[in-house]
Parts: C-alpha cells; structure tokens; sequence
C-alpha cells in the first residue's frame, strides 16, 4: 500500500499498565495500517490485548496506562505529539468508533435526537435543526425505521439491534475517514449480527471509510474483511489479505483459530472440532520466548531460545513464527484432542 | 415519553410521595403564610397570660389554640414561625453542603487515583469529627448568628454527598456512553455536567432528603444547647429548649414542636424515598 492511500498508521505501539508489584504489558509492538476504503480486521481471543490497542489508537486508555509508539499516523498527522485539545477535535469528527455493547453506549438520559446532534454541533458550525436534519438522514441510511420518531425517542425505548443502528449512524455523522468497530455484533443476536455486518460493509463500501474491525469471530472476518491481522498475546502474528490468513494460516495460533470454525458441508456430524489449549496468559516482561509456545502443538526447543521476529512469509504476508512456510511441518489434527472428555470441558477458542 | 413526564406519572401512584409531599407542602405553606394563620407575634410577650395551656385542656380557649409559654408569647404562632427558619435552614445548609460534597465526590469518583486518594483523606478526617462538637466550638468561640449556624452545618456535612457521589461517579465512569462521549470528543466538562450530574441525580436526590431532615435536626439540637437559634427568632429546637424546665408540668410545650419536627423530619424521608423510586432512569440497570 502507498503511504497516501493510508489512513492510519500504526508503528511499534506498546502499552504498559503498572499493577501493584508488576506491570502488564498488553500491547507489544503492533505494527496496523488502514487504507482508504479498506476493511482491516483484527481477529484473537479474549485477552489478546485487540481492544486495548483499539482505545490506545483512539488516545481513550485510562491515564494509568503508559502508551508508547514510533508512529502513529491519521492521514499524515502524527497523533502522537497530538495536544489533548486536538484529540477531542479529532475523535468523533475523522476516526469514530463503535462500541461492544450498544445497550450501554448511549446516555439514557438524552434523547436520540440531542445525543446525534450534541456530536455535529460539537465539531461543524450547525444550526439545531440543520443537526437534526443530518441526523434523520443517517438514522433513515442505516435503515432504520420511522427516523422522525426515533429521534425523539430515549435509548431504553429501542432493541439492541436499533441501538447498534443508532451508534454506526452515530459514527457516521461527521464523515469520518477512520471508523473503528470494537467488537460491533458480539451483543446481538445472530440475526441481527448479520444485518448490522452487512449494513456495516455497505457503508464502508459507499463512503470509501478506512474500518478496523475488532472482532473474535472469525466467522464475522470472513465476509468483511480485506486483510487480517491476527493478535496473541499484544503481539501481531500474523498479517494477510482474507483469502490467504483463512485458506492457508501460517502462524500455528491462526491454524487453530480456523481449525476451531466447523465448516458446512465438510464438517461431519460427530465430528471433533479443534480447539486451542490452555488460556491466554498473563503478558508481564519482556520476552525471553515465542508467545505462543506453551499453547502450541508444533513447538520446538528453537521456540524457548529467544523472541521470535516478524518474518515476510511471501505474498505480502507477515509471520511470527519459525516454522516453514510451506506447510511440510504441519499436521491438520494436530489441533483435535484424542481424549474426548477433556476435550468437552474446553471452549472453542474461535466461535462461530 | 421524557424522564420528566416518567417520574411524574410514576410519582402520582407513588402513596409515600403523596403522604410525605402533602405533610412537606402543609407545613410550607403555613409557615409562608404564617402572618395571615394567626394574629400573634412570636417574640411579643404578655407575662399576664402566661402559662396558658393548649385548647384541648380544660382551661384552654381557642384564643390561643396552643396555649402560650411562660412569657406569654402565643405558641401557634412561635410554632409557624419557628417552621420557617428550620426549613430555610435546611434548605440552605444542603445547598452548601451539597454543592461542596459533589464537586468532591465528582472529582473523585471520575479521576480516580490522586485526586481519590485526597479527597478520601479529607472525607476521612471529616468523618472523624464529631459534627455537633465542632459545631458548638465553632459557635462558641465566634459567637452564635443564623448565618454562621447554616455556614457551619453546611461545611460540615457534605461527606454524605461526597462519598455517595463518589461510589456513583465511579461506576458511571466504567459505563461505555462515558467512554462513548470521549470518542465523539466531549470535553472533560462536558462530560461531568452533562453525562455524569444527569445520570446520578437519583442518589443525589436521596442524600439531599437526608441531609435536609439531618441539617434540622442538628439545628434542633444546637439550639437545645443554647448555642443554636438565639431569641428573639424562633425555632423548633428552641422551643423545645425553652420548655425542658416545664416537662413534668406541662409536658405539652415539648410534646407540640417535638411532634412538629418529628413529622418534618418523617415526611422529608417519605419523599426522598419516594424520589428515588421515582427517577431511577428507565433502562439505566
């Protein structure tokens, strides 16, 4: 990708949080870019540090946490020497961002109507009922119905699914360039999952937005995504366009996260799924190893040596991990357990 | 429908709001209109009438329906008038009190960290004054004025509202419209007058009930010390001072502006209660 196509960029981020006798480092090194009209999915499991390196992005982390990075870059302003007063003209107006739990996201003590016009009023010189205006439009794009009475409507008069409508027209309002979606869909409902994805999809389609998507379902990144990057343990470990990270997964952690998704019409009945053992550890000091060593199935005394790099894997693709590339030292069934029983008690660490 | 138009059909079908809200109301009202409810003033003496007891006393009259003290001064009307400093003076104290309580507990609730550490402390230590000790050192090393006495209850008991504040504040804060409102760019003050203030009213309305009936006991029990309420005004406290000498021989004089507070103080409670039930915010769980 050219430099000028990029919206974001992200070089080098590190997030270190002091705990009483500790610190965590949930963030290590993550190098993200975002294009324009591109879709950017960051895929792990809970814990993997992709929220934190969402809200670090946004400049929104509590002050406790201490963010460092060599760049981070909207368009070709460098956030990082932002002054607080600039952020706040910043957030909202050129990146938005769409929160995990609409039914919690909106203030039940405004309006819909006066919470939408509060973002215009806050950053264009716009009458009120110019605001309004704007703000029906949006309500009616993301299809919802009846917009004149939504907008005068409280959000605990509205389901979950027109709350998540609500919050992307919300992030719309000011015509962002960068809209991050943390876990957008993972308080719906399936049904309304889907609708919300492809209302999402269209949306970045139309307006040609930058979007990172937050997500642990891969299911979700299958449809949307123009390019993967994969997190385990605030680390990147793998970076690919869709078709690739989900055809053909180069980092061990990657092949379990897709071992893990039954697949219609090749999955049989019975049949095990793979899952991933262990949990994702605590991340505190440096790295004498491979992350991902204690979980992984293909790991080899060369893992314990040292921190493994970032690697080209060809194809544009990035890696974290030694194994070779071209699949002569994997073993699909590595990821399915042979004892059943423990196997019940375990979660898929990649769900549908 | 709006949070208003909610809590008001809410309210109607409330029983303690109504019970509580017509004792408040019956009570304002009279001491608004004290002058047109009785003929008498409260400070002027009559020492050849007095003694004179309640009208449901044998030797009572209608004349002065309370009866009247030992200085002859008609009791319905020191009751009236005595109304309105012990609710002016809990209105007030609470403003102060109030005003100073939340901008703490805000602070620290919202802040966290440093600021809470502070703040605690102060909460801390005010919770280790004894509050009417301080108050009768206070009053009696400055002297004893109205003034001084609704400044020196307000600036001592805002830890209620601090602290409940405080606890309010720091659940809010973990709420996603918080971080939501930081997204959009709101600045910190937006955030605290318009997200945070609107969304803690409930508890707030509840503490301020509390304090309001506290803050009127407290003057109550200043004046009882003598170091309250000093004549010729009149309050509910000071009366019952006044009359401790007659307990045993004319038991009513206590009875009467004991019974008035007492009512205040349970209708005041009623709908603070009441409120809370009231303006909990739909769909705020």
């Amino acid at each position: 990708m050219s430099d000028d196509t990029r919206i974001l960029s992200v070089r080098g981020l590190n997030v270190q949080i002091p705990i009483p006798g500790s610190t965590l480092w949930p963030v290590r090194d993550v190098n993200i870019d975002v294009g324009r009209g591109e879709t950017v999915a960051v895929v792990g499991e809970s814990g993997c540090g992709k929220s934190l390196t969402a809200l670090a992005i946004m400049g929104l982390l509590p002050r406790q946490a201490k963010v460092q990075s060599e760049a981070l870059r909207l368009n070709a302003e460098s956030l990082a020497e932002a002054s607080p007063k600039r952020w706040r003209q910043l957030r909202g107006d050129r990146i938005a961002m769409i929160f995990q739990d609409p039914m919690t996201a909106l203030d039940p003590c405004y309006r819909i109507g006066d919470q939408m016009c509060e973002i215009l009023q806050q950053h264009r010189k716009i009458s009120r009922s110019a605001a309004m205006k704007r703000s029906l439009d949006l309500l009616g794009k993301v299809g919802i119905p009846a917009p004149e009475e939504r907008l005068k409507q409280y959000p605990h008069q509205l389901s979950g699914g027109l709350r998540q409508r609500v919050m992307i027209a919300m992030a719309l309002l000011c015509e962002p360039e960068l809209i991050i979606a943390d876990e957008p869909t993972t308080a719906l409902d399936v049904t309304i999952q889907a609708q919300i994805l492809r209302l999402l999809r269209d949306i970045q389609r139309e307006t040609n937005i930058g979007l990172l998507l937050i997500t642990h379902d891969l299911g979700v990144v299958a449809g949307m995504a123009d390019r993967i990057v994969v997190m385990y343990g605030g680390e990147v470990v793998e970076v690919g366009t869709c078709d690739q990270v989900l055809a053909q997964p180069l980092h061990p952690y990657t092949e379990g996260l897709v071992r893990s998704i039954p697949v219609p019409g090749e999955t049989e009945q019975g049949e095990a799924l793979g899952y991933i053992p262990g949990i994702v550890p605590r991340q505190v000091g440096e790295r004498t190893a491979c992350g991902f060593v204690d979980r992984c199935p293909y790991a080899t005394s060369a893992c314990r040596e040292e921190p493994i790099a970032m690697r080209d894997a060809g194809d544009g693709r990035l890696m974290r991990c030694i194994l070779p590339t071209d699949g002569s030292a994997r073993d699909p069934d590595v990821w399915i357990l042979p004892d059943e029983t423990s196997a019940q008690g375990a979660t898929n660490s990649g769900s549908l | 429908m709006s949070p208003g138009r909610v809590a008001l059909r809410r309210a109607i079908r409330h029983g303690g709001f109504w019970i509580g809200g017509t004792i408040i109301f019956v009570i304002v009202l009279m001491a608004i209109f004290a002058p047109l409810l009785t003929p008498y003033d409260p400070s002027v003496q009559s020492l050849s009438e007095g003694f004179v007891p309640p009208v449901w006393a044998e030797a009572g009259s209608w004349e002065h329906p309370l009866g009247t003290d030992n200085l002859g001064r008609d009791y319905f009307a020191r009751l009236l008038y005595g109304a309105r400093i012990s609710l002016g003076l809990g209105l007030l104290t609470v403003i102060i009190s109030g005003t100073i309580g939340t901008a703490m507990g805000i602070t620290a609730g919202y802040w966290g960290g440093w600021p809470d550490m502070i703040i605690n402390f102060f909460i801390t230590v005010r919770l280790t004054l004894p509050v009417v000790l301080v108050a009768l050192v206070v009053v009696a090393l400055i002297g004893s004025s109205l003034w001084l006495l609704i400044l020196v209850i307000g600036l001592l008991l805002w830890d209620r509202f601090a602290i409940v504040v405080r606890s309010a504040t720091q659940q809010l804060a973990q709420r996603e419209y918080i971080t939501s409102a930081r997204a959009i760019g709101s600045s910190t003050p937006r955030i605290l007058f318009r997200e945070i203030l609107p969304n803690i009213t409930g508890p707030l309305v509840v503490v301020t009930s509390i304090e309001i009936a506290h803050a009127i006991l407290l003057e109550a029990a200043l004046s009882f010390l003598g170091l309250g309420v000093q004549p010729p005004d009149v309050s509910w406290g000071l009366m019952v001072a006044e009359a401790k000498a007659q307990l045993l021989f004319r038991p009513w004089m206590i009875a009467i502006p004991g019974a008035a507070l007492v009512l205040l103080i349970f209708a005041i409670n009623l709908v603070g209660d009441a409120l809370r039930d009231v303006t909990t915010p739909e769909g705020k769980a």
